[in-house]
Parts: structure tokens; sequence; C-alpha cells
């Protein structure tokens, strides 16, 4: 009986994990450049996302010190005076795909809407956005955007900058998902 | 033709202008470090370096390492070394080049321990053998 219940346990397990789709490399990428100055935008292509396929839920993490600044000057003030980031290494994305199916996925892009918690600086804020999803060759591909204000996350900008800085930060993912065995 | 003192006063004054702009320039436009130019932190194996990140992860973060160990998987951007430190690579072109089971000494710099996939992760990762 019990090698009955570790064997069901065993396949339940691997039938679950069967189950996510999920990548370490994805692209989050933000910008908060005002016109005619200095553009201020950052890459992190070291994003770890996670896609339960059976129940559409995500969870993200990233570390803020992988976000790439063309100028290496930007990138320190950025971790230093605007994000913390020895105190506040990581932020994180946990939401639900409202709907999501594997079955309703083809190689063309369909819509889902995406809600979720953003944890950045320690601080959350409920965010609602459109995420487009498709699956192709197997992998499937998320692409979203939305914007947030330093202000959610008691991120102060110091006046001398405040006209270089935009008051609406978009943030852009794209992850390409693989199955996770 | 002796220059009056006025025009060496203009003249040194702009020389000082174009050195500070110089300066300035430099300053606000250098360029990053690369992962050789850093100090290195740790050196030594993947397992026992997973063992220091369990104890204190925040003292770990963003420094430069050097980690021996066995590839264990691989995706399209970087290497696993033993099932617990995922490594991505500087230049991806390095790939086919690395075989799984191979044993090798990486460098690159320690993002974070990612607690979602319960692993090291390492960029800007050079092969060193």
């Amino acid at each position: 009986m019990k090698t009955l219940i570790l064997l069901l346990a065993l396949l339940i397990t691997s039938f679950a994990s069967a189950q996510k789709y999920f990548t370490k490399t994805g692209t989050t990428a933000f910008k908060a450049s005002v016109e005619a100055f200095e553009p201020i935008e950052a890459v992190n292509e070291s994003t770890t996302a996670i896609l339960n396929t059976q129940t559409g839920a995500i969870a993200t993490l990233l570390f803020v010190k992988a976000f790439h600044f063309e100028i290496a000057l930007m990138e320190e003030h950025f971790n230093e005076n605007y994000m913390d980031s020895d105190k506040f290494p990581k932020a994180t994305f946990k939401g639900q795909l409202d709907g999501f199916s594997m079955d309703l996925l083809s190689n063309a892009d369909k819509e889902f809407t995406l809600k979720g918690i953003l944890t950045i600086r320690g601080k959350t804020k409920a965010i609602e956005t459109v995420a487009k999803i498709k699956n192709g060759d197997g992998n499937i591909t998320l692409v979203s955007s939305f914007s947030v204000s330093p202000h959610d996350f008691d991120i102060a900008i110091p006046n001398i900058v405040r006209t270089k800085i935009a008051k609406d930060i978009t943030i852009k993912l794209c992850y390409e998902l693989v199955q996770k065995n | 033709m002796s220059l009056s003192k006025k025009t060496k006063i203009i003249t040194i004054i702009l020389i000082s202008l174009a050195f500070a702009g110089y300066g300035v320039y430099n300053y606000t436009y250098k360029a990053h470090k690369t992962i050789d130019e850093l100090e290195l932190k740790y050196s030594g194996t993947s397992e026992v370096f997973l063992k220091k990140i369990k104890t204190n992860a925040k003292h770990w973060q963003n420094v430069v390492v050097q980690l021996n160990g066995t590839i264990t998987a691989k995706d399209n951007k970087g290497i696993t070394l033993n099932h617990s430190t995922y490594c991505q690579l500087d230049d991806v072109a390095l790939l086919p080049s690395l075989e799984i089971a191979q044993k090798v000494t990486i460098k690159g710099r320690m993002i974070g321990y990612d607690d979602l996939l319960e692993e090291v992760k390492i960029d800007q990762t050079i092969i060193k053998n």
C-alpha cells in the first residue's frame, strides 16, 4: 500500500512539474526618458520567470543590479541613490493570467489580462495589464508592458534631476519560456 | 610679439575650461568595468560557494567569483554547474564548445541567489580554461 501511495505521489509530482514553463534569461527593460535629455533606460536580461500552464499563475524574479545601462555612471546612481539595491536586491512579480489555457495558444499572439503584485524596494503595487502570448515550436513567448511611478515605491527623485526623469516609467517584458523538466 | 596680460589670462582660463570639460566628460561617460578588471572576491568550487551563499546571501551579492565545477546542463544563453549554479555567458558563441559533464573554471559576476529556481545566478561569465 505504501509503495502504491509513493508511486502515486511520484506520478502526481512529475505530472505537476510538466505543467511549468520557465526562463532564466528573460528580458525586462524600463524607460524613464524625457525628450531632449540623455535617455534613461536599462535592460535586465537575467530575469527568471515561471508560468504554470495549468493555472495561469506567473512568478518572476530579477536582481536590480543586473540592470545594464549604456552609461556606467547612470547605473551606479540607479543602484545607489534610487533603488538602494544593496538593501533591496530583488524585484518580484506574482500574478495571474485571466482565463489562461494552453489550448487557447497558437503561433499568433493571443491577449490575456495579467493581474498581479509587483514588489520593488519592499513596496508592493497592484498591476493590471495585457499580456500577448504565443506558442511556437513548443516555446511560449510572453510579451507585456505597464507603467509605474517612482512614487509608488517611495523612490525620491531630487529636484535637480526631476525634469530629466519621466513621471511614468514604462516597463517592458519579453520572456521566452521553455518547458521545465 | 608679446601677448597682453588680458590675452594670457583668457588663454589660461580657456585651457583650464577645456581640461575641466574633458575631466567631466570622462567621469560621466566612463566605460563599464569588465569582469577581469574587477576585484575577485571568491575562488573555489561551486559547491563550497553555494554553502557560503546559503549562510550569508547578502554578503555575496554583486561580487566577482571564479568557480570550478562540472557542467550539468546547457541552454541557449549559458551553462549550469553542479545542478546549482547558472552561469549566463558573456559570449554565447562559446556554447557549442562546452559539453555536459565537462569540468570548467568560470569567472563571472554573482548577481544573487534565485529562490524561485533555487540556484545561484551568475552573469557576464567568461570561461577560464
